[in-house]
């Protein structure tokens, strides 16, 4: 178990550059901008001068890159983000009030795939050249070439217009008391049932809405992998040796795991960008529109502070994606 | 040395379906193998000698099927059997060695918990922690050094020779009544063959089991077995008992083989070879299938399939020279 350990510490060494690098770049992506925000900040062309100025004063706009690259990371530190010239409000207080909501819709999305696209890819694996494997194979091609607003409204007109069944926007009722801003979780946490069943009824449509051209992805990625190992020999030699079939699948599922961990790591990222036109459709209150109206105001705090968040946790996902690889396969771990 | 037989195999077939056409992989094979003796089933790469053990197993890989024939050990007729039963047999009354131990073992688990899993499968009872125990002594048994260290080592961590040792330990797990070791030292360093041969033989008396070994190294034939059946292109040619072989060897391809063995005693200028080629499997030549490549062959040869003949007890030679006409 010792190289175990020395894995992990050495990857979590290499998380501190990462994160240096992940601020630089949103600091870049943000200069590139290439209007004045300080006089559209201040109300467009007719706005007075000495506003602009003081603006441009606020946000230190006159000084040169290093110097407001050091004030971005003074911001970070110092825990507020920056404050949006748009909204008055420190961008953390902003990206706390609509973060949760997004990450919650990609995790629910997450769990959708896993839960369906994997299944579905060891059946197909296993029933190769069926009917099943067929149909898996149109899910994937349906997934990948259906645009995400279309099947949005077209599970709207059938689930809300047509069958009544579910909702077709917003989150429901808030659970009574929030302790992570996730519904689902924290309505389960403090027992509110009530919430938890409008909650759970209001992401299904968004959530599955999400999770569709993942899970055609995910089910033809475990198709293949399981098919690989299936053809192994030490698979074979499992058969000779005479195991129990749940020993075989043991044998199997693990070695055919690290193609799917690793897409899975790749989708949660996409889950989470992507949301933007799926919480647009379902009118979700999460970031994506909250980034949109950033990006047209050229509110750039709130634009690295999204982008940060965002890079954030694609960096924390790929960092238990490695974790994950190195306790699967102890060759990773060398 | 005839006694009570183990394994029979009657008139089997294994076909592949390939694209190219039907791969008559293993065409009618019958074959005995005694019990505590040591059996040794020869013949070149392609010539279907592994397909024959794999039969015995009924694990075909598809394209390939057994078209006909039985296999009958210890009197039951294992391709009829439920896959159930024939699950049980497997791994536990008949073990199998392989030809390249670094493939046959999964790179995600270590060697303990592989050989446990081997032992657990087939003694339902037994509690993970004493098949670990008895892994333990498995290892040892196979004369691997500091088995305490390397029951808990993965396989990329250990050299070819001690992998084939730990998949001995697994063969030899569940005291298998037949052991097929096929190729088991092809994929080894010339250095660790004879110890790893030496080491299955010593099991093989320790156990009190019966050995088939498949190899294409007529060495090791001469060296460690009882009996020997001769294949060629999915046929056997020859059966005798091993002095037999060597010493008089009565099918041309055998006598071949022999001739194709190098001397180190002896200064030759050109090692001599078979004439000709293998043909083709999916277009067999009619008749006695060695024949394009025999320089004793008749007429009758290009159009009748050779029966076998007993020419003294014991001895079977599937060739026209020998029949009595």
């Amino acid at each position: 178990m010792g190289e175990l350990k020395y894995y992990l510490i050495r990857r979590l060494l290499t998380f501190i550059p990462t994160i240096i690098g992940v601020t630089l770049l949103t600091f870049l992506i943000a200069r590139v901008i290439p209007a004045n925000p300080a006089v559209l900040w201040a109300g467009g062309i007719k706005a007075k001068p000495e506003v602009v100025q003081l603006l441009i004063k606020k946000y230190h706009l006159d000084k040169p890159p290093h110097i407001q690259y050091f004030y971005y990371l003074k911001d970070i530190f110092t825990g507020h983000w920056g404050i949006s010239p748009v909204t008055h409000r420190p961008v953390i207080a902003d990206i706390a009030t609509y973060f949760p909501a997004t990450a919650e819709l990609a995790l629910f999305s997450l769990f959708v795939t896993i839960f369906i696209g994997i299944p579905l890819g060891v059946i197909s694996a296993l029933k190769k050249d069926t009917w099943i494997d067929h149909v898996v194979r149109i899910i994937a091609i349906s997934g990948a070439s259906m645009p995400v607003f279309w099947l949005g409204i077209i599970l709207q007109w059938i689930f809300y217009y047509s069958l009544g069944l579910l909702p077709a926007t917003g989150r429901g009722i808030p659970p009574r008391i929030t302790y992570t801003g996730l519904y689902l979780l924290d309505s389960l946490l403090c027992g509110d049932f009530e919430a938890f069943r409008s909650n759970l009824q209001h992401i299904i449509l968004p959530g599955f809405t999400l999770a569709y051209p993942c899970i055609g992805l995910v089910a033809r990625i475990t198709r293949s992998s399981v098919l690989d190992v299936l053809s192994a020999d030490f698979i074979d030699y499992a058969r000779i040796r005479g195991l129990k079939p749940s020993f075989v699948f043991r044998h199997v599922f693990r070695n055919a795991s690290i193609p799917i961990i690793t897409i899975l790591g790749l989708l949660f990222g996409s889950l989470l960008c992507g949301a933007v036109i799926t919480e647009t459709v379902f009118s979700w209150p999460g970031l994506g529109t909250y980034t949109v109206a950033a990006i047209s105001n050229i509110d750039y705090p709130a634009i690295m502070g999204v982008t940060l968040i965002i890079g954030l946790v694609y960096v924390t996902v790929n960092l238990i994606v490695d974790i994950l690889y190195a306790i699967i396969d102890p060759r990773i771990r060398l | 040395m005839s006694g009570e037989v183990l394994l029979r195999v009657e008139d089997l077939r294994v076909y592949f379906y390939t694209y190219a056409g039907v791969v008559k992989a293993v065409d009618g094979i019958d074959l005995e193998v005694y019990r505590g003796e040591s059996f040794a089933l020869v013949g070149e790469t392609g010539c279907g000698k592994s397909t024959v053990a794999r039969a015995v197993l009924r694990l075909i890989p598809p394209p390939g099927r057994i078209v006909s024939g039985r296999v009958f050990f210890e009197g039951r007729d294992l391709l009829s059997l439920p896959e159930k039963e024939l699950r049980a047999i497997r791994g536990a009354d008949i073990a199998y060695i392989c030809q390249d131990p670094s493939s046959a073992l999964d790179p995600l688990y270590t060697c303990g918990y592989q050989i446990s899993e081997t032992i657990v499968s087939h003694q339902g009872v037994v509690k993970w922690r004493d098949a670990w125990m008895y892994a333990l002594k498995l290892l040892k048994q196979v004369a691997i050094p500091e088995a305490e260290k390397r029951i808990k080592n993965y396989p990329h961590e250990l050299s070819g020779g001690m992998k084939q040792r730990v998949v001995i330990s697994m063969s030899i797990a569940n005291r298998p009544k037949l052991l097929i070791a096929d190729e088991p030292t092809t994929a080894l360093d010339v250095t660790i063959q004879a110890q790893i041969m030496d080491l299955i033989m010593e099991l093989k008396k320790l156990y009190n089991t019966t050995l088939l070994l498949i190899t294409h190294n007529l060495g090791l034939v001469a060296e460690y077995c009882d009996r020997v059946a001769v294949m060629y292109l999915g046929k056997i040619v020859e059966v005798a008992d091993v002095y037999t072989l060597f010493e008089k060897p009565l099918h041309p391809y055998t006598q071949g083989l022999l001739k194709a063995i190098p001397n180190p005693l002896k200064r030759v200028e050109r090692l001599y070879s078979i004439p000709g080629m293998i043909p083709s499997p999916v277009n067999l030549p009619p008749g006695c299938r060695f024949r394009p490549r025999c320089q004793f062959a008749k007429d009758i040869c290009a159009r009748e399939e050779p029966p076998m003949i007993e020419v003294e007890p014991n001895h079977y030679v599937a060739c026209w020279m020998y029949a009595k006409r």
